[in-house]
């Protein structure tokens, strides 16, 4: 896929210092989910996948859409829209699965698309407000506000914590 | 040494591999069935078992390993005739080998071993060793030697008062320098002892014209030294082997002069080994002690004997680790060898491809395709060549068995013969490691319930010594072993009695003969009641079957009454690949494991029938079996399909079951791969693979799907 | 430092002698038999052989007197290293140019000191 290649090479010419210098800044992969954007720490982008049909697991949550074979080894992917309280994706191949580390295993993240990489000095990184009422957002790590609007960073870790808890 | 413990564990691992080579030879021996090469490698089995221990200074292992040894060479030498009893005391001594390296693997060198004192002395009788006299005979070499006189003329270079003179001649002789000495290097290797002057006595060559064959000097090597003459005496000892030493110790009392040669001796050479001086070589000491045959002088001070096993290093504790410390793969190189030059070969097929991707021209369409068909041949090759190190012979599990039944032939009396075959099919190795135990169980089994007793056995007309056979052969993707004797067969009356008994099976049920067999695999049947010293070690068949299961096998059994009983053990060749069945439910594939399909069904609508509480059933021919959805089991949305089949399961524990899937799509072989490996454990589920198109389809835990849907489901599954 | 042949066909005694050797900072060479001996003895040109007697294929003694034919060999330091004691064998020994005689178990100083000595 192009678009996913165009990207690898722009996160390895990603340039911190284009960034104001004399901070920490972080380079994250955004994604779109409906009119929502989400980044994820660059570092833990492992590569992005047109979508293809997952084969289905039996008896787990619904934002878990099944597994895919990557390479000979399967990984799990999950339904960022559902993860968050949104209807089921119905994903076409137009859809994108982000495939990232999480801890020592590699997992699919169900988007819309990807949309950039950009840096963010951790000082911009805001808050998410207390009291916020919609779905789940413990997985959100932080936001920050980019050209495009605001974004919100994942917290992989709190976010598909069952990848985390088995097998250690 | 740090290391005492990981050499002591490579001996030890050793050590089994060559005992269990030793018993094989020993076996051939007693069947006549060896020859001289067979003798000889058991001979050598022993030996090198010593020579280890003597390295780690388990002294009982090492005695034991000795006189075994010693009779062993007799029987080499054809001093001792192999007869049935003779055989049959090498096979005990064979295992009592065993037993020791095991308690001293264990740190229990001392621990007494019931029998051992009564084995050696056998075997030290059949070496022709008074058993008092075996004592004395452990410094079988001596000092004493032939004072030969000869004039020293001990040139003393003046002594520095504190250092000690001391003065060595050496007279090399013939083969000296033939056997890779060189006098220079004796010479400047002294240097470094205190050497402080050299004389020669013969005829001096000029060094242009130095002859390695042109013999007769006696060199006098004199030395200014805080060393000992013992240490001087150790620097010399290794020439003792092709050369007459003499020391002089000026600090101690003059001695006899001595010249064990005269000085012309040998001057021409004359090459051959012939030795001039046959009788005045003298006994040979080990080397420590080599030095003395011409070293009048030097016989009062006796150099610490090292020659005795265990004594020259430090001690090492005793071994003190459990279990089987080595979880490695001894592999033929050949195959290592075949996976490097794949990796090679892969790596330059990727170098094209890369090169043709940077290149990027159409034209090179036709090329990468080239490339990418090797590697996809390569990479199959690859896998292959990985599945075929795990392979190893079942020859490793097969040679502990003849163990297992000569000790239970002792314990109940019953003489049996013990044959294998096929010991070097090859089996992935985790199931070689996994096999050990339900072989001994089955042939444990064989020995107690199968076999008669020898007077029984010639009263029914049998041979008088059962046979149990013990082989394994490919078969396919599989590996069959079975075992079989030539026993009684299955008690079926009795065996039917107890499985009433335990309300296996009610007093009303018609069962075929086949089926009360099977009954001994029943988890239910074999209990702490079966107190046979010998099978009944609180497990039964059910355990082994557990086991083989475990393994992705599969365990029957075949009795014929008065004839004898077959158990047949089928394992997959290795654990990572295994023969599936693929079914599709929707647009789902499944994968059941082939080893516990039984058969496919169609469903009728006459077949299939509903009990009151909704859940279904399926005949087959007059039975009734569980009827399970699977669609539901998996949590796929329901829906109504005609054309349903029933594929019949074994589920193990409850039985046969019958699955419904949309369609079966046929037999493959599959690569297992784990869920757990990024995701997690789902219920139901045992692994995944992927299939040729790339999917990926799930592996069917077909008991726990099973279990799943029967809580609330406890009756048993076949009704008659 | 030299290189060294050490040759048994026992994996541990192996192993000891050539963790031994590469303690004393030699090089070792590896042979598990008298076969294998030859031809590593030929490939890499060792300084001194220490070798097992009883082996299968090929023992030390037959090794040793093979050894002494070929170039490599001809005037190398070969040292038996057995647990026999045997008169009879220490004559075969000398006959085939061995060039001394060691018991086991052997002591790694003196071994050592040994290659010091005569390689």
């Amino acid at each position: 896929m192009t678009f996913a290649s165009n990207q690898t090479a722009t996160m390895e010419n990603g340039d911190r210092d284009n960034a104001p210098t004399g901070t920490d800044v972080r380079q994250y992969v955004t994604f779109l989910v409906g009119e929502s954007i989400y980044g994820v720490d660059i570092n833990l982008v492992r590569e992005i996948k047109q979508w293809t049909p997952t084969t289905v697991l039996p008896n787990q949550p619904s934002y878990t859409k099944g597994v895919l074979n990557l390479r000979g080894t399967i990984v799990p992917v999950h339904d960022l829209r559902a993860r968050f309280g949104g209807a089921l994706t119905e994903p076409t191949e137009t859809n994108v699965v982000v495939i990232v580390w999480i801890g020592t295993k590699t997992v699919g993240i169900l988007v819309d698309a990807v949309s950039d990489i950009i840096g963010v000095p951790s000082e911009e990184i805001r808050q998410v407000p207390a009291g916020h009422a919609m779905g789940d957002m413990s997985a959100i790590g932080g936001l920050v506000t980019a050209q495009a609007g605001m974004v919100a960073l994942l917290d992989l870790n709190t976010m598909f914590p069952s990848e985390e808890e088995t097998n250690f | 040494m740090d290391d005492d413990e990981d050499f002591q564990a490579l001996f030890f691992s050793e050590t089994r591999e060559l005992l269990d080579a030793l018993l094989e030879h020993l076996n051939l021996m007693a069947d006549e069935a060896g020859d001289s090469e067979t003798v000889h490698a058991a001979f050598r089995a022993v030996h090198s078992v010593k020579g280890g221990a003597a390295a780690f200074g388990f002294d009982r292992l090492i005695g034991f390993a000795h006189i075994f040894e010693t009779v062993m060479d007799r029987i080499r030498e054809d001093d001792l005739a192999l007869d049935n009893q003779l055989a049959q005391i090498l096979l005990r001594s064979g295992d009592m080998l065993q037993v020791l390296a095991e308690k001293a693997e264990a740190g229990e060198d001392d621990a007494p071993i019931e029998g051992l004192d009564k084995l050696h002395q056998e075997l030290a009788i059949l070496a022709g060793e008074e058993p008092s006299a075996a004592e004395s005979n452990s410094a079988p070499t001596d000092v004493e030697n032939t004072p030969d006189e000869a004039p020293t003329d001990t040139p003393a270079e003046d002594s520095a008062s504190t250092l000690a003179e001391i003065t060595c001649r050496i007279t090399p002789e013939d083969t000296f320098f033939e056997s890779g000495h060189d006098i220079l290097r004796l010479v400047r290797s002294a240097r470094d002892m205190g050497l402080t002057g050299v004389h020669t006595e013969g005829q001096v060559a000029e060094l242009a014209k130095f002859d390695p064959n042109d013999m007769g000097l006696t060199w006098e090597l004199t030395f200014q030294t805080e060393r000992t003459i013992d240490e001087v005496e150790a620097f010399f000892s290794i020439y003792a082997h092709t050369a007459q030493l003499e020391f002089i110790d000026e600090n101690q009392t003059d001695e006899e002069d001595e010249d064990p040669e005269p000085d012309d001796e040998g001057s021409q050479g004359s090459g051959g080994g012939t030795d001039p001086d046959g009788g005045e070589t003298a006994p040979d000491a080990p080397p420590q002690a080599a030095a003395e045959p011409a070293a009048k002088a030097a016989d009062a001070t006796q150099r610490p004997d090292q020659g005795k096993p265990g004594q020259s290093r430090p001690a090492s504790g005793p071994a003190s680790r459990g279990g089987d410390p080595s979880k490695s793969l001894r592999v033929e190189i050949a195959r290592i060898d075949r996976l490097v030059n794949l990796v090679g070969e892969m790596l330059i097929t990727q170098a094209a491809l890369a090169q043709q991707i940077t290149d990027g021209d159409e034209n090179h369409v036709s090329d990468m395709a080239h490339s990418v068909d090797a590697m996809s041949r390569q990479l199959r090759e690859l896998q292959e060549s990985v599945m075929a190190i795990r392979a190893q012979p079942v020859k490793s599990v097969f040679r502990r068995m003849p163990r297992v039944v000569r000790d239970l032939a002792e314990k109940l009396g019953k003489e049996a013969k013990l044959e294998l075959e096929g010991e070097n099919t090859e089996v992935d190795a985790t199931v070689i490691e996994e096999l050990s135990e339900p072989l001994i169980h089955m042939i444990r089994n064989s020995m107690d319930h199968g076999l008669e007793d020898n007077d029984t056995r010639e009263a029914e007309g049998k041979p008088r010594v059962g046979t149990i056979r013990l082989s394994a052969e490919h078969r396919g993707e599989r590996v069959i072993i079975t075992i079989v004797d030539d026993g009684k067969g299955v008690n079926r009356e009795r065996v039917l009695a107890k499985a009433i008994d335990r309300g296996l099976v009610s007093a009303d049920d018609q069962i075929a003969p086949e089926e009360i067999d099977m009954l001994i695999f029943h988890p239910g049947f074999s209990t702490a009641e079966e107190v046979s010293s010998v099978s009944g070690r609180g497990v039964g068949m059910d355990v082994v079957k557990k086991k083989i299961v475990a393994l992705g096998g599969r365990c029957t059994l075949k009795s014929t009454p008065g004839k004898g009983t077959i158990f047949t053990i089928t394992l997959p060749l290795t654990l990572a690949v295994m023969d599936g069945m693929t079914v599709a439910i929707g647009d789902q594939k499944y994968i059941l494991p082939l080893s516990q399909v039984v058969e496919a069904l169609n469903i009728t609508r006459e077949s299939s029938k509903q009990l009151p509480d909704g859940s279904n059933l399926l005949e087959r021919r007059g039975e009734y079996l569980r009827l399970l959805s699977l669609r539901s089991a998996l949590d796929l949305p329901p829906l109504d399909s005609s054309k349903e089949m029933a594929i019949v399961v074994d589920t193990e524990t409850t039985g046969h079951v019958a699955l419904t899937v949309d369609e079966l799509i046929g037999q493959r072989q599959i690569v297992l791969k784990s869920l757990e490996a990024n995701f997690r454990k789902v219920d139901g589920i045992s692994g995944a693979t992927i299939l040729g198109d790339g999917q990926v389809a799930l592996i069917l835990d077909v008991p726990a799907l099973v279990r799943m849907q029967s809580s609330g489901f406890s009756m048993q599954e076949v009704y008659h | 430092m030299s290189t060294v042949l050490a040759v048994d066909d026992t994996r541990a005694l192996r192993a000891m002698l050539s963790d031994c050797l590469k303690k004393g900072g030699h090089d070792v060479i590896l042979a598990c038999d008298g076969v294998e001996a030859l031809d590593q003895l030929r490939k890499h040109k060792p300084d001194i052989v220490i070798t097992d007697l009883n082996m299968p294929r090929m023992n030390g003694l037959d090794f040793i007197e093979a050894a002494r034919r070929e170039p490599e060999g001809k005037a190398l330091p070969m040292l038996l290293l057995t647990t026999e004691t045997a008169q009879g064998l220490k004559d075969r020994a000398k006959a085939v140019r061995a060039t001394g005689w060691l018991t086991k178990p052997f002591d790694p100083k003196q071994i050592l000191s040994l290659i010091e000595q005569l390689a």
